[in-house]
């Protein structure tokens, strides 16, 4: 199945990325994608997921979900 | 209304729309760019589609949980100069305690909760705000 995992702020210019697709095993769980690519791209413990455009926690994922990865918000 | 826009807004047209006869207090926040030592722009980025649903439920909350009437909010994304407008927060009600304190709310939650990022670029340098 395909996810599309978009980046912001720091964590785009880190990935030198907005986004990519990935190809993951039917069944996996947000927070093992979300350690794959910490660890492909150094991501600090600062950081926030969200799965669909709300904040997720560790969702089985599904085919054409969009998953962000981003730092502490600072609007306002 | 929320609005996450790159244009200017006008203080004054935003009053008038928040305005209503029933209503005796409107509060407003307007955040601006700070001068900073050898600050020469900030830049702001959003997660546009998720940030303009978390401003839509910040709303909903706040007229839920406050006795206001109405509620704008408005974020700019772009880069902006020292003095520029960067939000706007307005709540109409019928009186002070709820504007006030709805107002507040609004800020605190959009500081949490919304996907929005400053970066501030100085002269050879640059930083993300934390």
């Amino acid at each position: 199945m395909k996810i599309r995992v978009k980046y912001f702020a720091s964590f785009r210019e880190k990935t030198g990325k907005r986004e990519e697709e990935i190809e993951c095993v039917p069944g996996m769980r947000l927070q093992s994608l979300v350690n794959s690519l910490k660890e492909k791209y150094g991501f600090g413990p600062r950081i926030l997921i969200s799965l669909n455009h709300e904040f997720g926690k560790n969702e089985e994922l599904h085919d054409g979900d969009v998953v962000a990865l981003f730092p502490p918000v600072s609007g306002g | 209304m929320i609005r996450i826009t790159r244009n200017d807004f006008s203080i004054d047209i935003e009053i008038r729309n928040l305005k209503r006869k029933s209503c005796g207090a409107l509060c407003i926040f307007v955040g601006t760019v700070r001068k900073e030592q050898g600050l020469k722009e900030i830049e702001i980025e959003t997660y546009k589609d998720m940030a303009e649903r978390n401003l839509l439920e910040i709303e909903k909350k706040a007229l839920k949980q406050f006795d206001i009437k109405r509620a704008t909010i408005i974020h700019r994304t772009g880069s902006f100069a020292l003095g520029d407008n960067i939000l706007f927060i307005g709540v109409s009600a019928g009186h002070r305690k709820a504007a006030f304190a709805a107002c507040r709310y609004i800020l605190e939650e959009i500081k949490k909760n919304v996907p929005i990022w400053k970066k501030e670029i100085f002269e050879g340098r640059e930083r993300w705000v934390m």
